[in-house]
């Protein structure tokens, strides 16, 4: 999503990054890459919960053959992966809440590599616009 | 399979103003307080 930043800035939308994660990790993070979107704590998860994003408790409910193939070609490239330092049960999503403040639309991963296409994030955001 | 909300379900699910966030300068924030624009909250499985 980063990359295409200026395509959502272009659909009038701000992006806010979530994580549960402390402020001195988030510090942390910030020092190492270069996000451009302003990241938000919610340290007590209530803003995923509140969404259902789920957070799941066995790795075999995680380690589906999306995720897997996601490894695989990550380390192909020769990008190996991370391995999550904090919680590897939290899964991701997106919200989009419209110009008024209602809830548009939520995506919920069912698996870590389970994330909304650029193409539908934007589809969903010109639809809200339109409602 | 991933689970989605349709608009019609999602507006009445849930109450916004309850949320609080923590930006990056300490502050708190509530998504129930941003008009005018829309907002996408991209929720983090972890930072990488």
């Amino acid at each position: 999503m980063r990359e295409r930043e200026a395509e959502l800035e272009a659909h009038g939308a701000r992006v806010f990054a979530v994580t549960f994660e402390s402020a001195s990790r988030v510090r942390e993070y910030r020092e190492r890459e270069s996000t451009p979107f302003p990241i938000l704590r919610d340290p007590r998860r209530a803003g995923y919960q509140a969404f259902g994003i789920e957070r799941r408790d066995n790795a075999m409910s995680l380690w589906r053959p999306k995720t897997f193939w996601y490894y695989v070609k990550s380390t192909l490239r020769g990008k190996l992966p991370k391995v999550a330092r904090v919680d590897h049960y939290q899964l991701g999503g997106d919200v989009l809440l419209s110009s008024t403040g209602e809830v548009c639309w939520v995506y919920r991963s069912e698996e870590p590599a389970d994330r909304p296409s650029i193409n539908k994030v934007i589809e969903e955001l010109d639809g809200c616009q339109r409602d | 399979m991933t689970t989605t909300i349709a608009r019609s379900d999602a507006q009445h699910d849930t109450d916004l103003s309850s949320l609080r966030f923590v930006t990056e300068d300490g502050d708190e924030v509530s998504p129930g307080d941003w008009h005018g624009s829309p907002v996408i909250l991209v929720f983090l499985r972890w930072l990488g």
